[in-house]
């Protein structure tokens, strides 16, 4: 090794951050050289302190790729260089890294405009995406396999059946993995440094809890606690709510579903809501019912739990009309089908593990 | 003219007209986003990316072919079709100017 270059470690999930880190390390005097094969470790050419601007771009070659496909990269290195981008080398994912010594009033971005930054960001989501795809097929492939070796061989049945269970949690686990680092790339790489610095440190006026709750009366109960401490809703799934933090005061939650209109509609003698044919939940009568419902009331809108739930927040406490009317489940019955089933599959497996 | 060329270009981004623009004279890339950004007081920046997308789309769609290539560093200039539909461009924005100025006043 030479005496002017220094390695450091350092893992980065965000390339956000690992560019602000490059950048910071420039700022320093040190000049990012290479990275191992590891993608961990970054040799660094010490030198006068600069300004300088890295950027991570990859070039993804689609499945048959055309001869222009192929010649892309050579065609964007050219403009980049002449640009006064600088290749600096690429990892063993191929993802390249650039650098520019920063220029007042230049252009400082590799991809300066939203529908740049957007098909940037999409380049990284679809590797992820393609990765796990793959590993989708082996991870069948695999299952079929060990399960044609049990059939086979009756002697170490247990054995196969451990290995192919065991290869495909790791594959699902796997799968989760990267579609969670392809979403947070997509949001990242879409924002501009100055939207991703803002994004980054307002952390502290956010809160995500995790929870599950069946019952209505006792999620509106802990979201109606969590404003009372000044964390108000702005968005929940089935498992997380997220809250912002604001001034502490107490607001009434309501939460409307598909049984609550129509409780609603059997109270006024009118019809009920017939909307349970599409499976996918996607286009339900309840849904513009109860935004009318509420529009009457004075319900202001504050999020939606899938098309299963949405909540609204109003000021006055619920009379005795609406206190009959409210879903006494949060969990739609296809939720707690799907996690019967799942639960069902799982004693199954383990059934057939330890009785063969 | 094609007539799926005039519906892709008619109108055109601001972007595409300021580069068919800079090509009526042969000019490389750098060049390009040089003479884009002081056209416009730097409105309009054409960064690597938008630079690398629009140069390779005008060149397929035959709007500007390429003159010279050294060593990568290529020149461009506009085309026949690229001057037909930048005329058209432009005959179409001073009727917007007009319509505008007509009906808000001047």
């Amino acid at each position: 090794m030479e005496n002017n270059t220094i390695k450091k470690t350092h893992f980065f999930l965000s390339l956000r951050k690992e560019k602000m880190w490059l950048e910071e390390m420039a700022m320093q005097g040190y000049f990012f050289e290479n990275i191992s094969s590891s993608g961990v470790t970054y040799t660094f050419r010490i030198d006068k302190p600069k300004k300088m601007i890295y950027e991570i771009d990859r070039f993804n070659l689609p499945k048959s790729p055309t001869q222009k496909d192929i010649n892309h990269r050579g065609e964007f290195l050219a403009i980049a260089e002449e640009l006064g981008w600088q290749e600096v080398t690429h990892d063993i994912d191929m993802n390249y890294y650039f650098a520019k010594e920063y220029e007042e009033n230049g252009i400082n971005e590799l991809y300066n405009d939203e529908e740049m930054r957007a098909a940037h960001a999409a380049k990284f989501a679809d590797h992820f995406h393609t990765v796990a795809r793959s590993l989708n097929n082996i991870a069948l492939f695999f299952d079929i396999l060990m399960l044609l070796c049990a059939l086979a061989n009756s002697d170490h049945q247990k054995f196969y059946f451990v290995f192919g269970l065991g290869y495909s949690i790791f594959a699902f686990a796997y799968n989760i993995l990267t579609n969670r680092l392809a979403a947070m790339y997509q949001r990242e790489l879409s924002m501009t440094a100055e939207q991703w610095l803002a994004s980054t440190n307002k952390g502290s006026n956010l809160k995500t809890s995790h929870r599950l709750f069946f019952s209505s009366k006792k999620l509106e109960a802990f979201l109606e606690a969590q404003s009372q401490l000044g964390w108000h809703l702005t968005k929940m799934t089935t498992f997380c709510y997220y809250f912002k933090k604001g001034e502490p005061r107490t607001v009434h939650y309501i939460i409307d579903s598909h049984t609550s209109v129509n409780k609603r509609l059997k109270m006024a003698h009118l019809q009920k809501l017939e909307d349970a044919k599409d499976i996918s939940m996607q286009n339900n009568d309840w849904q513009y019912q109860s935004a009318e419902d509420a529009e009457n009331k004075g319900w202001t809108f504050l999020c939606a739990s899938g098309n299963l739930l949405i909540v609204y927040s109003r000021n006055d406490e619920p009379d005795e009309v609406e206190n009959m009317c409210t879903t006494r489940f949060c969990l739609h019955p296809w939720s707690t089908f799907y996690i019967a089933c799942f639960l069902v599959g799982f004693a199954c497996s383990f059934a057939i593990l330890f009785f063969l | 003219m094609d007539e799926h060329l005039l519906k892709k270009y008619n109108p055109m981004t601001e972007a595409t007209y300021y580069t068919l623009l800079s090509l009526t004279t042969p000019r490389h890339g750098y060049a390009i986003m040089q003479f884009v950004g002081e056209l416009t007081d730097g409105r309009i920046q054409m960064g690597t990316g938008t630079l690398y997308t629009m140069l390779g789309r005008l060149v397929d769609d035959g709007l500007i072919l390429i003159v010279s290539n050294e060593n990568g560093k290529k020149t461009y200039r506009i085309t026949q079709i690229g001057d037909e539909l930048l005329e058209l461009e432009i005959t179409r924005l001073r009727k917007q100017l007009k319509n505008g100025e007509d009906i808000y006043g001047k």
